[in-house]
């Protein structure tokens, strides 16, 4: 039998235990009921809302983000989709120089920086939220077998951030606190030495609203992702009761920190630099098709090269082989403002608008050429 | 796995625990092996590679330690197999540690030696490990050990709170620990000690530390042209980041020992509030401190010593206090346990010239002390004016961790004069508007909150002593305990950071 001090020793313990389950749970409900995500998911959330927010499931988030008009929906859920995006007529019959340029918002500062250096160019830009360059060659593709790119110059930029991406296939996996929802293809290299694409089978903001509407749909869409995205995590992904909790939410949160570090490691070598053959290998092969299909018809192939903080040095040794050996013309971002400069960002982690005027600059001495050589061709 | 990220606190750290009780519940023996098992989990989870390295640095000193007992009655044998497993020990860290930079050194300066392979990456707390076990033979060596079963040996170089980056452990402090039936057996109180103490950590190292990085990574990426405000800026972001970050991860390290029931010692005493630099390095890292003390400095002064004697010179206190004398017996030994405990850091002249700068002081210090004349009542050389000796002690140590952290001398040169206004007197908006919050003013005010909380506020171990003593209603006892649980996965939520220290 226990001593009479053991069980009040005891009594207290339970009690404790009991007091510190209400407390969780009145924390959880507080933080809960305080920092609610808007309903309506055109409206941007605070910053706290968002913090709280940041561990729910995919599919959690993407079912506040979708409503069943894209104009009702979050902005987002629109951005970047291959068909949409890049399926476009871009006239130009102003009789200007028409430059076409593919790649993610730092490409799309570049090109606001174009704009501003030089309004007499005609600039159509084709991004996608972080797009990695398999996003960026797959929509060049689209674009240009569409047959609706009228611009002599055809420039696509590459940062050395999105390529992880290129071991995805959607625009979630690896950014599972703010997903974008946009899908591309991943490409592989084939035993010929050719690329080989998985195309997604979701497409447009309208295949999402029908996985997340259809169970079937939704676990083929997840095992499709099983088989051919790096990023894909179940747990992550699918909704589930970790969703309704505040504090499970951020658990869950710093799990998908740790499995997406742990699978980041994995892309790279011990020296640091991405070493992952569907990186190293694909990146030039994707790089020299562009090359050589603008060329084919008739165009002008350039080349960004951008490398964010953290990434200096990431992109030149792989591609330098195939720029000289192909002869595409590049700008190196590196050049121009050291990646590891911080005086050359703003403090979204962009580019400040005076690195941007730099590296468009740098641009525009390349693309001023083609313009001397039209003048020259013209007389 | 780092201690903040949720992998530890979620998965490993329960699982430990409880198996830990339960076990001990049946077994000490089983709870130890578990525990050592346990250890090895987590250090395989960085590279499983390096378990080998760890587990044949273990096998290898435990049969050292074995011979040397085996030898006891033999001195010159017992010597020799001591200094073969100094040298091995030694061997293996400047395979792993040294040779790779002083090689890429050497290249730097023309001089291309012959080597095969890459770079190897560096074992996570082989100086840690390796120190601690050289301190074991060395105390085997001396006769002074009486524990001596593998499994405690295991566990005392292994248990992963102190592996990978300290404190580091005297087997006096910790294996009659493991020696005791109680540790084994779940105990509330030390595991809501542990508890606290590990929040606290957790607070500093998340809240704090890694807020501080961007500022100080930023300036010290850049040294060169680094205008007077920003190269402050940097110097006082990167000293409270390795402050709070290394105390942090301390007093998570001597947190989770206590809830296994074992007592670290304290790491961290509130160094900041330092008065002169000997009470500095009595404050901070002190289990460096000791060690370097026991196992370099002592040693050194004994030889010292013992070679005056022979040579029939005095080694009295009177002794010490002529310039001779202070030389052979303060300022020489400093010099060399210092310029060693730098580069104990890393390769690198720059952790040379920390050591080397911290022995200046250190022979400064002691000079003022035993040549100063004596005060004629006790405690006047002590009433003097704090806040002077608070303030030049860290301004010391700021000027030496500038060194810790660049990348080379020259950097550090570069920094201290941008310190000293070299290259221009305004605050560098581009710079600081590129790291949130963008502001200057708002980084100089959370650099002054945090000499606010360095000096004003009591340390982990004062805030342990006080809540240890308050007894709390169950009500507010589950408030407080679900506020720490909220930290806990506060902290655990965010992209993990890896500690400062585990690059030594």
């Amino acid at each position: 039998m226990l001593s009479p001090f053991r069980r009040s020793r005891r009594t207290r313990q339970f009690a404790v235990l009991l007091w510190t389950l209400v407390s969780v749970v009145v924390i959880d409900f507080a933080l809960g009921a305080l920092f609610r995500v808007p309903a309506d998911p055109r409206i941007e959330p605070s910053r706290l809302q968002r913090f709280f927010n940041y561990g729910r499931s995919i599919e959690g988030k993407l079912r506040a983000l979708i409503e069943p008009d894209d104009k009702q929906s979050g902005p987002i859920v629109v951005a970047g989709w291959i068909d949409s995006t890049c399926r476009r007529t871009t006239p130009n019959d102003s009789g200007s120089l028409g430059v076409s340029i593919f790649g993610n918002s730092f490409s799309g500062q570049l090109t606001d920086a174009i704009r501003k250096l030089d309004p007499t160019i005609s600039v159509e830009e084709y991004l996608g939220p972080g797009a990695p360059p398999n996003h960026s060659y797959a929509c060049f593709v689209e674009e240009n077998s569409f047959g609706g790119d009228h611009n002599d110059v055809q420039i696509i930029g590459v940062t050395a951030s999105s390529l992880p991406r290129m071991e995805t296939i959607w625009g979630v996996t690896t950014s599972f606190e703010y997903p974008q929802p946009f899908t591309f293809p991943r490409y592989r290299l084939g035993a010929d030495g050719n690329l080989i694409a998985h195309e997604p089978s979701v497409r447009s903001p309208d295949d999402l609203r029908r996985i997340l509407s259809d169970r079937t749909k939704w676990d083929d869409w997840l095992a499709e992702l099983s088989a051919n995205d790096y990023f894909y995590v179940r747990s992550l992904t699918a909704e589930d009761l970790a969703d309704k909790s505040v504090m499970t939410r951020m658990v869950q949160r710093g799990f998908g920190q740790y499995i997406s570090r742990s699978r980041m490691a994995k892309l790279h070598g011990d020296d640091g630099r991405f070493a992952a053959p569907d990186i190293v290998d694909v990146l030039p092969k994707l790089i020299g098709n562009f090359a050589r299909i603008a060329r084919d018809s008739g165009k002008r192939p350039i080349v960004v090269l951008i490398e964010e903080y953290g990434y200096g040095g990431a992109l030149m040794p792989l591609l330098r082989t195939t720029l000289a050996q192909d002869h595409i013309e590049y700008v190196y971002s590196g050049d121009f403002v050291p990646a590891n400069d911080l005086r050359n960002y703003a403090s979204d982690g962009h580019f400040s608008p005076e690195s941007n005027v730099k590296i468009a600059t740098a641009l525009l001495k390349i693309v001023d050429e083609k313009q001397v050589n039209i003048a020259q061709a013209e007389k | 796995m780092l201690f903040d990220s949720a992998i530890f606190l979620f998965v490993f750290l329960p699982i430990a625990l409880i198996a830990y009780f339960i076990f001990g519940a049946v077994s000490p023996r089983a709870a130890a092996v578990w525990l050592v098992v346990s250890s090895g989990i987590f250090y395989a989870a960085w590279n499983p590679a390096f378990l080998v390295l760890l587990v044949a640095s273990v096998v290898m000193n435990y049969a050292f330690s074995l011979l040397i007992l085996h030898f006891l009655e033999r001195p010159a044998l017992k010597s020799a197999t001591l200094a073969c497993a100094v040298v091995i020990n030694l061997t293996a860290l400047f395979y792993f540690k040294y040779l790779f930079p002083l090689l890429g050194w050497l290249a730097t300066h023309g001089i291309h030696l012959p080597h095969s392979g890459d770079r190897v990456i560096l074992p996570l707390g082989i100086s840690f490990f390796t120190f601690t076990q050289l301190g074991y033979l060395i105390d085997m060596h001396a006769g002074t050990i009486e524990e001596r079963r593998f499994v405690n040996y295991a566990l005392f170089a292994t248990f992963f709170p102190h592996l990978i980056a300290g404190p580091i452990l005297h087997h006096r402090e910790i294996m009659p620990q493991f020696a005791r039936k109680k540790t084994f057996r779940l105990n509330a109180d030390n595991l809501r000690a542990g508890l606290v103490l590990f929040v606290i950590g957790l607070a500093k190292k998340r809240f704090v530390a890694d807020n501080l990085a961007p500022m100080a990574d930023g300036v010290f990426s850049l040294p060169h042209g680094v205008t007077l405000p920003t190269a402050w800026l940097g110097a006082l972001a990167y000293s409270f980041q390795i402050y709070f970050d290394f105390s942090g991860y301390s007093d998570m390290a001597v947190g989770l020992a206590l809830m296994f029931n074992v007592r670290f010692p304290i790491n961290f005493n509130s160094p900041y509030k330092a008065t002169s630099i000997i009470d500095f390095w009595q404050r901070w890292h002190m289990t460096l401190t000791h060690y370097l003390t026991a196992y370099l400095y002592n040693p050194a002064v004994l030889w010292v010593g013992r070679r005056r004697m022979a040579r029939g010179l005095g080694v009295s206190r009177r002794a010490v206090a002529t310039p001779i004398g202070f030389s052979s017996m303060v300022a020489v030994p400093m010099f060399y346990t210092m310029a060693l405990a730098g580069i104990w850091h890393g390769a690198g002249l720059q952790y040379l010239v920390f050591g080397l700068l911290h022995g200046f002081y250190l022979t400064v210090n002691h000079a003022q002390r035993s040549f100063r004349p004596r005060a004629k009542t006790p405690g006047a050389a002590h009433s003097s004016f704090p806040i002077f000796g608070v303030l030049l002690t860290y301004c010391s140590v700021l000027v030496a961790q500038v060194f810790f952290r660049a990348a080379s001398v020259g950097d550090a040169l570069q920094i201290l004069g941008g310190m000293a206004g070299m290259h221009g007197m305004h605050i560098d908006h581009a710079f600081v508007s590129a790291l949130h919050p963008g502001s200057a003013a708002i980084w100089a005010g959370l650099i002054a909150l945090c000499f606010a909380v360095v000096w004003g506020m009591p340390n982990s171990n004062e805030i342990l002593a006080h809540y240890e003593a308050i007894v709390l209603s169950p009500v507010l006892s589950g408030a407080v305990y679900a506020a720490l649980l909220f930290v806990i996965v506060l902290g655990a939520s965010g992209p993990p950071v890896q500690f400062l220290y585990f690059q030594f």
